[in-house]
Order: C-alpha cells, then sequence, then structure tokens
C-alpha cells in the first residue's frame, strides 16, 4: 500500500495549490514566494549534499573493474571498464551517466528454457529508464524557452524536432509522451515485477507519482484547460523571477498554478531523496576513478602511519630458538640473547 | 494408449503446474518461477529441466534407473537448502495429484484417470528413488566436511600446531580418502 | 476430490521446521526477524582471540565474552547503541563510498538476481539491495532529514537488537564479491556496505572465529594456519623433497635471506592444505627453472589478509608486514602468489596504506628485462603476470602433454576480476601449457564471474549447507562443462577458492578437480636434467 500514500499525498498538493490560488491575494504566495523558496530548498540542498559528499575524502582507489586491466604489453587492456588514465575514465563515466551502460550490461543470452523472458525484461529497465531520463531532460531544456528572451536558435530547433510528428494543435511534444510512458513504464514495473515491489519504498513511488502529475498537469495546460493561460503572461511571470522583479498583473488559471506548485514540491524534495542519484553518479568511487593503483599510489588523507605490524624484532625474540634450530637466519644469535638475559 | 496421448497433450501443463508447486516451497519463489535461464537462476531452472524431464521418464514407464539423472539434479539442490527429508522429497509426490487433477478437468480424457494406475506406481518409485538420492546427497555433504578437515583447511583454527599433522597423518588419511 | 488432496500434501510437507514458507513473503521485510539456529550462523570469535586481538597495539576489539548468537540476550556493551551510531557517523565521514551509497539507491532492482546468496537461497534479503537497506534504514533514520522527520514512512528505522541480529546474519552472508557493483548504475559496491556493517558489529564485540582467529595468528606467527617459523619451513621443504621425488629435480629455495632479489609471497594455505600444496610446488619448479634469485619469509608467510573482512586497522597491520620484511631483507621487488582477496589488499590498498615503498625498486624481471609498470609504486607483481612474461618471452620450457590428463576450465576469482582486471593473464598461461581447456558459459566469467560461494571468511564448516547453496551458481556453471566437453578440472587462481571450490565440487560435481594455474605451470615444465618419473596425474601422482 505504499504507492497509495504517494497518491494521497500528490492528491493533497494539488488540492492546496488548485484552492489556494483561487484565495484572493495568494496568488504571489503560489506564484512568486514558493517557487523562490522552493529554488532556493534545490539550490542550497543540492549544493550542501554534493559538498557534504566531497568533504568525506575517498581513502582507497576502489574502482569495480570490469574488464582486463593494463598489465603486459601483450594483454589487451579493457579501456572503457578498466580504465587506467583520466581520458579513459571520463569516457567510462560519460557512457555510464549517458547510456545507462551497466543497466544495459544487464545481458542474459545463455540457454534459455521457454521464453527468454528475463533477457528482454532485464533490458526493459534499462530502455524505461533512458526513455525517462531523456524525456525529462527535453522537456527541461523546452522550459527554458519561458526564462531566456529572445530564444535562442537552438531551443527553437529542439522543440521543432520534439514536435516534428506535427499532431494537434498546439501540436504534441513527442518528449510529454514518452516521459509519461516512460513513468508509467516504471511504475508498473515497480508493481509487477515482485522483487521490486518488496524492495520498494514510499520514497521510490512518490517522485514518479510526482512527476507523472507534473506532466498531466502540463498537459493539461497546453491542450485542455486553456482558460486564463496565456504564454505571454506566463512567461511575463518567468522572467519577472529570474530577473528577481516578478509581478503577477493578470489572472491565470488554477491549473497553472497546481504544476507550479508541483514543480516547486519536487525541486525542494530533490535534494532530500534519492533523486540525488543524479549528482551521485558523478562522484561514486567505483566508476570514476582509475584502475592503476599498483602504478600510481593513492593518497589516504586520514592514515594513520603510526599503525604498524607486528614487529619482526618481537616475531623473532618469539621464536628464536627454533628458528636457530631449523637454520633460519636470524638478526640476533641465540649466544647473544642469552648474554644479554 | 489414449493414455499416451493425454500425457503428450497436457504435458507442458502439468509440467508448469508442478515446477511452480515445487519452487513455492522457497521463500522467495516468484523469482524462481520467473527467471528461466539455468545459469541466472540455478535453481529454478535446474528444478524445471529436472521435472520436465522427469515427467517424460514417468509418462512412458521407463526403467526406473533412469529417473535417478533428473531427480539427482533436484534433490541434490534440495538438500542442502533446510528443508526437512519429507518437505525435500514431498513435492515428487505431487505431479500424481496434479495430473489427476488437469485430466479431470479435460472432458474428453476424463475417464483415463482409471487407467493411472502404472503411472503413479511410477510415481511411488520415484518417491523412493528420491529418499536415496536424499540421503547420498546428505552423506555426500558430511564426506565433503571430514575431507575438509583431512586436507587441512579446517586447520586454520582449534589448532596448535598443525605442520605435525602434515608430516604424519595427513598424507595417510589422504591415501585412505581416495582409495576409498 | 484431487484438489483437497493436494492442499493436504503441501500442507503436510511446508508446514514444520524449515525455511519453506509456501510463498512469497507477505509481511514487509522490516518485520521479519532474523532467526539464528546451528547451520545459518557461523561461531562466535573466541574469547581468547578477540582478548588477544584488543591487546595489540592500535587494534579495538572490544566486549571479549562467551556469548551465541542464538540467545535472546548477545551481551552487548553498555550504551550499544550510541557506540553503533557514532562508528557509523564516523565512517561517513571517513569514507565518501558509504555515503554516496546510502544516499543514492534507486532500487531498480538490477542487483537482486546478480547475488550468488540470493540466487541459492532465495532468501530476499540476499538480494544486494536489501542487504544495504539494513543499514540504509538506519541511516536514514539517523542521518537524514526525511527519516528524522517521518521515520518510517521515509524507510528509516530504529537501531535495535533486532536490526543488529539482521545485520550480523546478513554481513556474514555476503562474500564482498562486487558482482552487484557490475550492474549497478550507479556502482554502488555491497562489498563497501558489508565491510562497514562487520567495522560496526566488531565495535560491539560481534565477530565470527573463522576469522578472528586466523586474523590473530597471522598477527603472532605471521600466517592463518599459525605455522611457527621452523614448521613453516618444514612444510616448504616437505613440498620441495615431494618435487625432488617426482621430478628428480632438486630445489633451492631459502628463508628469511637478505640480499635476495625477490621475495615471494603467497598465501599460507598454498604451503600447508590440500590442493594448495600441489600449487606451491608448481612455484617451486618454477622459480627453479628459470633460476630465480628469491626467499620465502616466514614472518611475511601469509599472503591472505583476513583484517580485510574485519576492519581497517587491522588490514593494514596484518598488510604492513609485506613492506617491513621486504625492506629488512633488502630485495628488490615482491612477487605475490595466487590469492583473491590478498590481491584485493595489494592492488587498491596495500600502497595506500602501508606505501610508498621507495625502499623497493620498480619490479623488472631479470630473466625477461619486462619492467612491470603497473606495478611501479606498488612494487608487487601477480605470479600469473609475471608467468606470463616468461612465456611470452620464450623463458620456459613447457610440454602440453604432460597436462594430457587435465581437461579445464576456469574460474575467475571475484578480487582479481572485479578489484584488479586479471583475467586475461591466466588465460594466457592456460593457453600455453593445456591442449584444450573451455570457458564456461559467458555470464559466469570474466567480471561476471560467480564467487566460490565461501569467501570473505565464511570457509568454515558449521556453516556447510550454507555455502553449498551460495556456491550453487558456480557448480551449475561448472556442471554445464562438464556434462558438455567432458572437463575433469576446475582451474583458478586464489587459495580460497583452491579450499572451498574442492568441497563445492565434491558436493555438486564429484570428480571435478580444483586446481591453481601454477599447479599446470608445474607439471608442464620440462626441467633441466630432470629424472621424471611417469606422472599420470602430474604433481598429484603418488609415487
Amino acid at each position: 500500500m505504499k504507492y497509495a500514500f504517494s497518491f494521497l499525498a500528490v492528491i493533497a498538493l494539488i488540492l492546496i495549490a488548485g484552492l489556494g490560488s483561487q484565495v484572493p491575494g495568494m496568488q504571489y504566495f503560489f506564484g512568486v514566494a514558493i517557487p523562490y523558496l522552493a529554488m532556493m530548498l534545490f539550490v542550497g540542498g543540492f549544493v550542501y549534499r554534493v559538498t557534504q559528499w566531497a568533504k568525506s575524502p575517498v581513502p582507497f582507489s576502489i574502482p569495480t573493474t570490469c574488464g582486463q586491466g593494463a598489465s603486459l604489453d601483450f594483454i589487451k587492456q579493457d579501456k572503457l571498464d578498466c580504465p587506467t588514465k583520466t581520458s579513459e575514465v571520463v569516457a567510462r563515466m560519460f557512457l555510464e551517466i549517458f547510456l545507462f551502460r551497466s543497466l544495459f550490461r544487464n545481458t542474459k543470452s545463455e540457454i534459455h528454457d521457454g521464453p527468454k523472458i528475463t533477457y528482454e525484461s532485464s533490458k526493459w529497465l534499462w530502455l524505461f529508464g533512458l526513455l525517462f531520463h531523456y524525456s525529462f531532460l527535453l522537456i527541461v531544456i523546452r522550459h527554458m524557452r519561458l526564462f531566456v528572451d529572445p530564444i535562442p536558435f537552438w531551443l527553437s530547433a529542439i522543440e521543432s524536432v520534439d514536435s516534428m510528428l506535427q499532431i494537434g494543435a498546439p501540436t504534441l511534444y513527442l518528449s510529454s509522451v514518452t516521459l509519461l510512458g516512460g513513468l508509467l513504464l516504471l511504475f508498473g514495473r515497480r508493481l509487477v515485477n515482485r522483487h521490486v515491489r518488496y524492495i520498494s519504498l514510499n520514497n521510490d513511488y512518490f517522485p514518479l507519482v510526482l512527476i507523472f502529475a507534473i506532466g498531466v498537469t502540463g498537459i493539461l495546460m497546453r491542450y485542455f484547460l486553456r482558460t486564463n493561460i496565456d504564454i505571454i503572461n506566463i512567461k511575463n511571470l518567468a522572467m519577472g523571477l529570474v530577473t528577481f522583479s516578478p509581478v503577477i498583473n493578470v489572472k491565470i488559471g488554477a491549473i497553472f498554478y497546481i504544476h507550479l506548485f508541483l514543480v516547486s514540491t519536487l525541486l525542494a524534495y530533490f535534494p532530500f531523496s534519492k533523486l540525488m542519484h543524479m549528482g551521485g553518479v558523478f562522484m561514486s568511487p567505483t566508476r570514476n576513478m582509475a584502475n592503476n593503483s599498483r602504478a600510481k599510489r593513492h593518497i589516504n588523507p586520514w592514515n594513520d602511519p603510526a599503525i604498524k605490524p607486528h614487529s619482526y624484532a618481537g616475531y623473532e625474540d618469539e621464536f628464536r630458538e627454533f628458528m636457530v634450530d631449523a637454520g633460519i637466519p636470524v638478526e640476533k644469535e641465540l649466544s647473544a640473547t642469552k648474554d644479554e638475559a | 494408449m489414449k493414455l499416451d496421448e493425454a500425457f503428450r497433450n497436457h504435458r507442458e501443463k502439468i509440467v508448469d503446474r508442478w515446477v511452480d508447486y515445487t519452487l513455492s516451497t522457497y521463500e522467495s519463489s516468484s523469482f524462481f518461477k520467473k527467471e528461466k535461464d539455468k545459469f541466472a537462476n540455478p535453481v529454478g531452472g535446474n528444478i524445471r529441466e529436472g521435472l520436465d524431464s522427469l515427467f517424460g521418464l514417468l509418462a512412458r514407464n521407463a526403467d526406473p534407473q533412469e529417473f535417478v539423472a533428473p531427480l539427482e539434479q533436484i534433490m541434490r539442490i534440495r538438500a542442502i537448502q533446510e528443508f526437512a527429508a519429507s518437505v525435500a522429497v514431498g513435492p515428487i509426490h505431487a505431479v500424481k495429484h496434479i495430473t489427476r487433477e488437469v485430466l479431470e478437468k479435460d472432458k474428453e480424457r476424463r475417464h483415463l484417470v482409471a487407467d493411472l494406475y502404472d503411472f503413479e506406481f511410477a510415481v511411488d518409485l520415484a518417491v523412493l528413488a528420491a529418499f536415496d538420492l536424499y540421503m547420498q546427497c546428505r552423506e555426500r555433504l558430511y564426506q565433503v566436511r571430514i575431507q575438509e578437515i583431512k586436507t587441512g583447511n579446517y586447520i586454520l583454527t582449534d589448532s596448535k600446531c598443525p605442520s605435525n599433522l602434515l608430516k604424519t597423518n595427513i598424507q595417510e588419511s589422504l591415501k585412505a580418502v581416495e582409495s576409498h | 476430490m484431487a484438489v483437497p488432496k493436494l492442499e493436504q500434501l503441501s500442507k503436510s510437507v511446508v508446514q514444520g521446521p524449515s525455511l519453506a514458507t509456501g510463498a512469497v513473503p507477505t509481511k514487509d521485510w522490516m518485520d521479519v526477524p532474523a532467526i539464528f539456529k546451528p547451520g545459518n550462523y557461523a561461531y562466535p570469535a573466541k574469547q581468547e582471540k578477540v582478548e588477544y586481538l584488543n591487546s595489540q597495539k592500535d587494534l579495538h576489539f572490544p566486549n571479549a565474552r562467551e556469548w551465541s548468537p542464538e540467545d535472546d540476550d548477545w551481551k552487548l556493551p553498555e550504551g550499544w547503541q550510541d557506540i553503533i551510531l557514532k562508528g557509523l557517523k564516523e565512517r561517513l565521514d571517513k569514507f565518501r563510498s558509504l555515503k554516496i551509497f546510502m544516499d543514492c539507491c534507486v532500487r531498480c532492482g538490477a542487483c537482486a538476481d546478480k547475488c550468488h546468496f540470493f540466487l541459492g537461497t532465495g532468501d530476499p534479503k540476499n538480494m544486494p539491495v536489501l542487504r544495504a537497506e539494513l543499514l540504509r534504514s538506519v541511516y536514514r533514520n539517523e542521518f537524514t532529514i526525511g527519516g528524522k522527520i517521518l521515520g518510517k514512512m521515509a524507510g528509516g528505522r530504529e537501531m535495535t537488537v533486532g536490526v543488529l541480529k539482521e545485520w550480523f546474519m546478513y554481513s556474514y552472508q555476503c562474500t564482498e564479491c562486487r558482482r552487484c557493483s557490475v550492474f549497478c548504475p550507479y556502482g554502488i559496491d555491497t562489498a563497501e556496505v558489508t565491510m562497514m556493517l562487520r567495522e560496526l558489529l566488531h565495535l560491539v564485540g560481534v565477530g565470527i572465529n573463522w576469522i578472528l582467529e586466523p586474523a590473530s595468528n597471522s598477527n603472532r606467527t605471521g600466517n592463518h594456519m599459525g605455522l611457527q617459523p621452523h614448521t613453516f619451513k618444514d612444510n616448504v621443504d616437505f613440498l620441495a623433497d615431494d618435487v625432488e621425488n617426482l621430478t628428480g629435480i632438486k630445489i633451492n629455495h631459502s628463508f628469511n635471506r637478505k640480499g635476495a632479489e625477490v621475495l615471494f609471497i603467497t598465501p599460507s594455505a598454498d604451503v600447508f592444505a590440500e590442493p594448495g600444496l600441489y600449487t606451491a610446488m608448481g612455484y617451486l619448479l618454477l622459480f627453479e627453472h628459470i633460476g630465480l634469485d628469491y626467499t620465502w619469509s616466514t614472518y611475511a608467510s601469509e599472503g591472505g589478509n583476513f583484517g580485510l573482512f574485519t576492519n581497517n586497522e587491522l588490514m593494514k597491520k596484518l598488510n604492513g608486514k609485506m613492506y617491513a620484511e621486504a625492506k629488512r631483507l633488502g630485495v628488490k621487488y615482491i612477487i605475490g602468489g595466487e590469492c583473491g582477496h590478498m590481491w584485493r589488499v595489494v592492488h587498491q590498498y596495500m600502497d595506500t596504506m602501508n606505501g610508498p615503498a621507495d625502499f623497493l625498486e620498480v619490479p623488472k624481471s631479470s630473466i625477461t628485462g619486462t619492467t612491470f609498470n603497473n606495478a611501479a609504486s606498488t612494487k608487487m607483481v601477480h605470479i600469473s603476470e609475471f608467468t606470463a612474461d616468461l612465456i611470452k618471452n620464450g623463458k620456459l620450457k613447457l610440454d602440453k602433454s604432460r597436462n594430457a590428463h587435465v581437461k579445464a576450465t576456469f574460474h575467475d576469482s571475484c578480487n582479481p576480476a572485479r578489484a584488479m582486471g586479471l583475467i586475461d593473464e591466466p588465460r594466457y598461461i592456460l593457453d600455453h601449457v593445456l591442449d584444450n581447456w573451455v570457458e564456461m558459459p559467458e555470464n559466469t566469467i570474466r567480471e561476471q564471474t560467480f564467487c566460490c560461494g565461501s569467501g570473505t571468511g565464511l570457509n568454515t564448516d558449521e556453516i556447510m549447507e550454507l555455502r553449498m547453496r551460495s556456491g550453487l551458481p558456480r557448480a551449475n556453471a561448472v556442471k554445464h562443462v562438464i556434462d558438455k566437453h567432458d572437463v575433469n578440472t576446475l582451474s583458478c587462481v586464489c587459495a580460497i577458492d583452491r579450499a572451498t571450490l574442492t568441497s563445492l565440487m565434491n558436493y555438486w560435481n564429484p570428480g571435478c578437480n580444483v586446481c591453481g594455474v601454477s599447479e599446470l605451470v608445474g607439471n608442464a615444465l620440462v626441467m633441466d636434467g630432470e629424472n621424471r618419473q611417469e606422472l599420470d596425474e602430474g604433481l598429484r601422482t603418488l609415487v
């Protein structure tokens, strides 16, 4: 029932914004105060989290090697999966971050009994994930048009590619469809796949539902609930927000405030949740380090040089007699130690 | 001979239910049931393979000696999984009931239930063989323990000066174990 | 009438005192307690071993006592929760990996079916993600804003005795093999999590004997086996005698000899336990063959490092002997024998912990002239790298037909494969000492290799069934090549593997031998002046 809680929470958020924004005078609260607060939390929280991570050192070089390392020159190194140079690490990270390479690795190709169910379903996770993340990225980029004036060429180009199917008016953005599709699939997977369901927490369902609601309200605003939705007014507000001179002098439909409130919630929630994997993936020591720890010494700032092994002298003292008997060379001969005693 | 045909027609259904039944004795049974790759899911894969080939043998009244290979594939796994002996062997039995159920639901072949005596007798033989195999696996496990002690890997702990053992006993006992 | 019968049958078989619950767990994992019973836990450390370790300078192993996991009362020290939470805080500040791994997991489930413990037991808490959640839930509750405010709603939970018991159970059902880390989109490494869990448990005196006793032996006598200097020497001499009996070659080896060019260190199991000792005979023959100027050490007579399975301080302390001895003897560099976790420590930790080894030289094979630049700083070379180089330069006289009795496959050990990238060197050697050998299925080798199931100090016999379960994925892949290609030998480059895979094969695939790659090298070597007997089974032949 964990997912039900997420639905309730998002419904509550929608009600708060939908009703609250209709109370006279509250437009500034929902249109200006909340977004500013959310942005502050997002930026502040994100920076805080990343600095918190960065404050902890990486004491040891612990890359997970996924291929042959660099050793003898006649042994072929797998430069992507077992990098030794920074450029190779960058390439590995690039593929990891932009193509989700580790998830793609999920191949199972040996003898199968019956249909190859898992082969496909393991790739599904990769596909759903990629679909969702790229759609989301595209949508964020598209929204940049609200915050810049004039709109740069590349932004318009992205938009026209995104709407190239030319369906409906205003034209349908592909990314809107793939975002919702990706979310549904990820959500469905969490419910249907028994062991993923077993490990899922509220924290896993909530962002999915929240982003889904953001997508739906955005689509509603663009295509259906268009009363009092004027892109010019919204852009004015957005430009006002980024230039720190926000004004709301016209009536904007409740659906806009709901959309904005949900986005604000996402921003505020982001740094305090698993969504921080966005930052963490760059800093994961098992992926972003070169496998060269024998060639180049890695430094551990808290290494304690005072920790010494049980000394050879202590060892010889304990076993000297046996060592001499067995003809093992010793530092101090038996007679010498006896004389001392 | 009609029974033969009934077994052929319903083989998949019966085996599927049999596998399901067997695997539902595991804590995380949904994974074991779904993942069919023998290497990605050795428990589920081997049990499916073993039961399927065992069913073929049971259905054609094969020599009970032939039961041993597929049964071993299954019992070797179940013998080390914290099951009581009855639980480990129990699912082999279930195919009797599953087959009856499946046939009874098939209106055209319902009458064949009366002819199941030979099949069920074969299942009984398989259950007995499974008990033997279970015991063999358990005994083998104790052999493995003894072997570990004899090969010196156990000496890591509980010993004062292990190399004395090496000089005298180990080589002797190794020979003994190997000739055994 | 048939339906009730089937149900009745399932009642009679499913109920009863066993793990079999009949279905997918219906309770949330947080509500399922860990229950200890004979066979599902390794014995706790003996009081005197914990006391010994605690008495050593720089080590902290408190709360030595007699206790049993089966008891309700684990005799934890006063204020143990604070100790654990303080310990966790300290480790969060010391290890970025821990912080990131606590924060980043999205529970996508990619790791779930990658763990050999999960595959063999089906216990959901053996999914790597849940193993980490055991710690993560406490972390959330204590160290995150969401967890502090929302508690269980945000996946947090209090540190209770029940949680501690879970930690003990599941951090000792993980072999730190890193297979999950390969598939994780963020590279989350359960090995790191398990290490932290074990460190935290040691803070309140919860540890297992199979790890702490070898560790304390290693500290005192230099090796896990507790072999004292004279017996260590006797064992190697004994192996040298065996080699002489078999091949007629007199082995010239030495101990603690100053001024040797190379110090050779291998896991002590190789000089003592079957079948590792054949691998050690392989080393002796190889070094004799090329006339290497090397010495063994009785002080640094252990390659393995059970400290890795306890805490950082002990790992560092035990590892320190390698450099200390290399310095004392004045060698130029170190060669390390075949071992898994030893190489994890040597490759990823040693130089950082106990370096810089500026008293040594960059390893350069005096036989081939090759400089091992990949070990330029640590100055320690893997025997497989060393041997592969010898073969490449034509310095070994090899006769593959002497391995005619062997039809081998190769098991990648977890640490060389996933924490070092030593994958193709042993294969290169196998290509040159065997007529043919075969690979196991693709998703069970190289970086996707399955653990033997008994690593990280879990190779103790009281949990034999558990070991057989966790080793099933590996054994199953071996069985495949046995059935398909008549394989009779499982080769590897790990001492723990040699011990544990032997047991695993004895149970799952009787008749399949386990050997080190260097044993196969030893078999194939054609020695000058040899007087070799008819060795049908290579170095294993009983004469």
